[in-house]
């Protein structure tokens, strides 16, 4: 680090500072809030479809709870962690999206490999238990 | 290894954060010299991959120590499962090794030429590429194992689709050479030998990478024939020709050419010997790691592949020598210009060895090449301004704590669990010690500076001018990269890299729990096991924590202590009160007999669970040191950046838990 951080320009926000100026204690607080009442709904709703209600297509609940998920992680990242589209946060963009890449290629992947080696390979589940029960 | 990989995968979080973060003004991505971008790529490897290696490595301790059942043969588990994941992070991890020497290689070949690098930007597009399909072929590892045509299918061609941006990059060398004035010094030569013979590795690396060749060539010498000439050929030759290439800047003297040179030839020679033979005797059918063997046939090819071997020898042996003669002749191999290769990116206009500042006066850069651009145009520099450099001050943090480190992994291979837990508490001692440092870094004065800097400055070189910036840093265009920003910045950025990599770390056991969710080995499921009453109230805990700690931070920003204590504190209450809850779920599930060992359902859901876990335990830990240091030396910009990664990382646990909520406890439960 050559340069001492005073005379480095200060501009941009870092990933994780709310993108509002820094007088207004208002705003910040009402960001946190309204990112707070969308969480707890998406949460409610989470909960109400695990329940099986009649309104839903069973076959349908794992995919609405995956959706809900996904919906309440971009909540989080929005209003907590202050993700923006701004050009100033490209580069945390690009890391997330990365990274949601590398996750999402782990666990499906992984889900997909494995799936094809068990019908492939596997004896049948309820033999297998039997004959491994102590 | 797990501490290993951790110290890997600071290091890669670090590299990531500086080259994204810390580079000179004008410095934009694309000026940046090749070797910058791979190891931008392989650090974004190692970010991405090693924590796919530091679960695999979790699951396998909490099999061997605390007996649950990930990849064990009983309970549901499943040794695929292990395969599986060594080589999600094991195939990227070949690309952290070879990317590095890529770069190497262009910096070496551009050099030794006289000309730029061809074709940089297809250079840069190259190694992204690279970097990102890297991940998705990991199962060419293990065609054989009975993942059927589809899945082999895919990897297969995904592998060969790999291979293309790695063939850009050959051509992109070869013309590079074309029309230079190529300069045989010892880099070059490595550099050389490298392009043959990685050449021929790839192609023999394409041909495994159709699934049926890899049902006949599996397992057998050709597989290892293969990975060793793109591992010796690529990797190995980048080392030594970036050892012999940045051997002068680091410690200030050339080794010696000669006996650099009889090296090369001894390993170029024995390398071919030792193992071109290995792919004839793959192809005839001998497999690897055999003790002995009783076919007549393969006895000439594998003595010639041993006096391979022998030559091999011999250059190592001359690589020694060289180091020794080179060590005792240091004076008559000095380095005085700061400049032997005659090189084009900025390293070369410091001097040999390079201060602790590396650059005296910030350069400013206008282009790729920037050094070999200031020497075309002999600039002659007014007097340069010096200013005073901030440095890091030399801390043995790193080497304690890694002592503890060392106790702590022995303590544990021979079950001593005492010992662990000295090591372990004296680890977490260095850490705290370290976190509440007051100074951290030293400012070296503009005097001591320009002293030092005047050696540069000699007769004979300063016809190159100092650095094409002449008073100070120069204002940037617009447009322009202005340099680093604000260290905040910098720091909230390392740390949602940090994150990310943590994210991957959680990714890994969740894939173990939603493969292993339906091997409860006749023993519980989910259905009878989760109570969502519980769940409920530790989401609304953990939620409102989050609110809690987004207004602490608020109220750190304008500078209210009572306020931040007061919300800090509600955020660890809060967290504390999800821990509790969680803890007493798990007692109550080991009490009724549903314990970790149970099953490999069990297993993964405890794992899961337990590392989530583990992480509010050490955010609480986190939070109780900081509060104590919020209350002691107040907002001071150095405990700020600390708070802003509290944040970050508290949200993140959030998000984890918002993942499980949904995809464990509500997906197992609902009908």
């Amino acid at each position: 680090m050559n340069q001492p951080a005073e005379t480095t320009p200060d501009t941009g926000g870092a990933p994780g500072e709310p993108p509002t100026g820094p007088r207004d204690v208002a705003a910040a607080i009402r960001n946190y809030l309204t990112g707070f009442i969308a969480a707890a709904g998406l949460t409610a709703a989470s909960f109400w479809v695990a329940s099986g209600p009649d309104l839903i297509f069973r076959p349908a609940i794992p995919m609405a709870l995956a959706a809900l998920a996904i919906a309440q992680m971009g909540v989080h990242l929005v209003f907590f962690l202050h993700v923006t589209t701004g050009p100033d946060s490209l580069n945390t963009i690009l890391a997330l999206a990365f990274g949601v890449f590398v996750v999402g290629i782990v666990i499906a992947g992984s889900l997909w490999i494995m799936v094809h080696l068990n019908a492939n390979l596997m004896v049948p589940r309820p033999m297998m238990d039997m004959h491994l029960q102590p | 290894m797990e501490r290993a990989g951790d110290g890997t995968l600071l290091t890669g979080i670090n590299f990531v954060t500086t080259i994204l973060k810390l580079r000179a003004p004008g410095m934009s991505l694309m000026r940046m010299p090749m070797f910058c971008w791979t190891s931008l790529a392989s650090s974004l490897l190692i970010v991405a991959a090693f924590p796919i290696l530091t679960a695999t490595l979790g699951m396998l301790l909490l099999d061997r120590y605390l007996d649950f059942h990930f990849f064990t043969v009983d309970a549901g588990g499943n040794s695929m499962m292990y395969i599986n994941l060594i080589w999600a992070w094991g195939h990227p991890e070949v690309y952290i090794l070879i990317l590095p020497a890529f770069g190497i290689f262009s910096e070496v070949i551009a050099t030794f030429s006289g000309k730029p690098l061809f074709g940089y930007r297809s250079m840069v597009v190259a190694t992204m590429a690279i970097c990102v399909l890297s991940f998705m072929v990991w199962l060419h590892h293990f065609f054989t194992m009975g993942a059927g045509a589809d899945v082999n299918g895919f990897f297969g061609i995904m592998t060969m689709i790999i291979a293309v941006p790695t063939g850009v990059k050959v051509f992109n060398w070869l013309f590079t050479l074309w029309g230079g004035r190529v300069r045989f010094q010892v880099p070059m030569l490595w550099s050389l030998a490298f392009m043959a013979t990685f050449t021929i590795g790839g192609m023999t690396g394409v041909l495994l990478a159709v699934p049926p060749a890899d049902f006949v060539l599996h397992n057998s010498l050709f597989l290892v024939a293969h990975f060793h000439n793109v591992v010796i050929g690529g990797v190995l030759f980048g080392a030594f020709a970036g050892y012999t290439y940045w051997f002068p800047k680091a410690f200030g003297f050339r080794l010696h050419e000669g006996w650099g040179r009889a090296a090369f030839w001894f390993w170029v020679v024995g390398f071919y010997l030792a193992f071109m033979p290995l792919y004839v005797l793959g192809l005839e059918g001998m497999t690897r790691r055999l003790q002995h063997y009783d076919n007549p046939a393969w006895q000439p090819w594998l003595r010639l592949a041993a006096g391979g071997a022998v030559l091999i020898g011999c250059g190592i042996a001359c690589q020694i020598t060289q180091l020794i003669v080179s060590i005792r002749h240091r004076a008559d191999l000095r380095d005085t210009s700061g400049d032997p290769w005659h090189g084009r990116t900025l390293e070369w206009s410091t001097q040999s060895p390079p201060p602790a500042f590396n650059f005296a006066i910030l350069p400013h850069v206008e282009a790729l090449d920037a050094h070999w651009r200031a020497k075309q145009a002999a600039r002659e520099g007014s007097a340069p301004a010096y200013a005073a450099v901030q440095l890091p001050r030399n801390s043995a943090t790193g080497f304690v704590a890694a002592f503890f480190a060392v106790v702590t992994g022995f303590a544990l291979i021979w079950h001593i669990w005492w010992l662990a837990a000295v090591g372990l508490s004296g680890a977490f001692a260095v850490f705290v010690r370290f976190a509440w440092r007051d100074h951290g870094e030293e400012t070296l004065s503009a005097d001591a500076v320009a002293r030092i800097d005047h050696g540069r400055l000699r007769p004979g070189i300063t016809a190159a001018g100092p650095l094409p910036s002449t008073s100070g840093p120069a204002p940037a265009e617009a447009g322009e990269y202005a340099g680093p920003p604000a260290r905040r910045i910098i720091s909230a950025y390392g740390f949602w890299i940090f994150l990310l990599s943590d994210f991957v770390i959680f990714s890994g056991f969740y894939a173990s729990y939603a493969v292993l969710s339906h091997a409860t080995a006749g023993g519980p499921g989910p259905v009878g096991l989760f109570h969502l009453k519980t769940v409920f109230i530790e989401t609304a805990c953990l939620l409102l924590s989050s609110l809690a700690c987004g207004m602490g931070s608020i109220a750190a920003q304008f500078r209210s202590m009572l306020w931040t204590q007061a919300s800090l504190l509600l955020t660890g209450l809060l967290g504390l009160g999800f821990l509790l809850l969680e803890a007493d779920e798990l007692a109550r599930m080991v009490a009724g007999g549903a314990g970790p060992g149970r099953s490999a359902f069990l297993s993964a859901f405890f794992a899961l669970i337990g590392l989530h876990g583990a992480h509010v335990a050490v955010g609480l830990l986190w939070l109780g040191t900081m509060m104590a240091q919020f209350g002691v030396k107040g907002f001071r910009p150095d405990m700020l950046r600390r708070g802003l990664c509290f944040t970050l990382f508290w949200h993140a646990l959030d998000i984890i838990w918002v993942g499980i909520f949904t995809n464990v406890y509500l997906l197992g439960t609902s009908p």
